[in-house]
């Protein structure tokens, strides 16, 4: 059973989804439903004994492209609808030990390619307003399976975050006649201090309003709205800069750094968003090797990040692991050029 | 199976059991060339069956 409820004090929609209680939840490795079907084995979601990169609709979707009618009635002050949309679940390769920083660079970018036709392909359809990318990674923001995946929420609505960062970018453009996120990023790169990792076309950098200690954007630095504007080099660039933070966040504590992923960009609702800016944030909720960052009474309640670091420390401990430049990364990379192996 | 032409990649579209599609993107051995700039594809995935 899936609804949208509408929150009328904080003026957003929220999904209820009672199936996903059932969703598998962290099966042992033997049984992992993302991982190719072996030959006499038993059957996973991928009916195929390998497969490269494969995209398909989430078992326990929050939203359906043809969901059942809300199981509740509205009221005046609760308006409730049918939870309209589309879940997709991104594989990112057979082996179910994959990592994104782990993965050859060649499988990021052909991933880069995935992502932007998923954008290009769901938000084609009529009812699709807004095409969400996204990763969880790591037990500590709530994986319930450890196979490499991201996910994709193809919303019927802007997501709240997204709408509030449109409606700032509106502002601005009307008083400025500029994209903000561009002269937020331009003062970045000429402050320097806060940036982790540059490419031809994509940068990745801690905002200086960063609400987690690790908190990174990953932008281009010119103004494209979404994937559907990125060239093939541009993919290539993104991919390896992605590539060169996932290590750096690896580097930083010595392990399997976990993190949210997502990607902001321009909606799908075929109106005009001259400030939309495509950018990757992440929210990692480490504040060192063995201590979360939580989202506690202020945060949860009042919707005020209280940040324990500066942004500033927190760039230039990334900058001292890991590749030391976009350069070492690539020259990394075609040293190992060695095929990948199937796991055992 | 789809050929996307100078995006480096074919996709196949088949249907589970249960009526979700499912996606196999499919690349060449080699890391994927640079491509053209985006142009929309012309028509929704449309599922064969599995």
């Amino acid at each position: 059973m899936s609804e949208l409820r509408w929150h009328p004090l904080l003026e957003q929609w929220v999904i209820t989804a009672t199936h996903r209680q059932e969703r598998t939840f962290l099966p042992p490795e033997d049984y992992c439903p993302l991982c190719p079907t072996k030959p006499g084995g038993f059957p996973t979601e991928v009916p195929s004994e390998s497969y490269d990169l494969v995209v398909f609709e989430n078992k326990f979707p929050s939203l359906q492209e043809d969901p059942p009618p809300p199981a509740v009635l509205p009221t005046p002050l609760s308006p409730v609808e049918a939870a309209r949309g589309v879940c997709e679940v991104v594989l990112y390769s057979p082996r179910h030990h994959d990592t994104l920083a782990g993965m050859p660079l060649a499988r990021i970018r052909n991933l880069t390619r995935v992502w932007k036709d998923r954008y290009l392909e769901l938000g084609r359809r009529p009812f699709v307003r807004y095409v969400l990318i996204f990763e969880n990674k790591g037990e500590a923001v709530g994986v319930t399976l450890h196979h490499p995946h991201g996910q994709i929420y193809a919303f019927p609505f802007l997501p709240p975050v997204v709408e509030r960062e449109l409606s700032a970018s509106r502002r601005y453009h009307e008083t400025h006649g500029g994209c903000l996120f561009c002269a937020s990023l331009a003062e970045e790169l000429s402050d320097g201090r806060r940036v982790v990792l540059e490419g031809e076309s994509f940068v990745a950098y801690l905002p200086f309003f960063a609400r987690y200690p690790f908190e990174t954007y990953l932008a281009p630095k010119r103004h494209l709205a979404s994937m559907a504007d990125l060239s093939g080099a541009d993919l290539d660039d993104l991919a390896a800069v992605l590539k060169g933070l996932l290590v750096k966040f690896d580097a930083l504590f010595d392990l399997s750094f976990p993190y949210i992923m997502v990607v902001h960009q321009a909606p799908t609702d075929g109106e005009e968003h001259p400030g939309a800016h495509l950018h990757f944030e992440f929210y990692p909720p480490l504040r060192s090797a063995k201590k979360l960052k939580y989202l506690a009474g202020c945060e949860a309640g009042g919707g005020n990040f209280i940040n324990d670091t500066l942004a500033e420390e927190s760039a230039a401990e990334l900058r001292r692991v890991g590749p030391a430049s976009l350069e070492a990364l690539l020259a990394a990379e075609r040293a190992a050029v060695a095929p990948e192996e199937p796991e055992p | 199976m789809a050929e996307h032409e100078g995006q480096g990649f074919s996709k196949r579209v088949v249907k589970l059991p249960d009526g979700r599609y499912l996606i196999y993107y499919e690349f060449g051995p080699s890391p994927a060339p640079a491509e053209a700039p985006a142009e929309k594809l012309k028509g929704p995935d449309r599922p064969e069956e599995a």
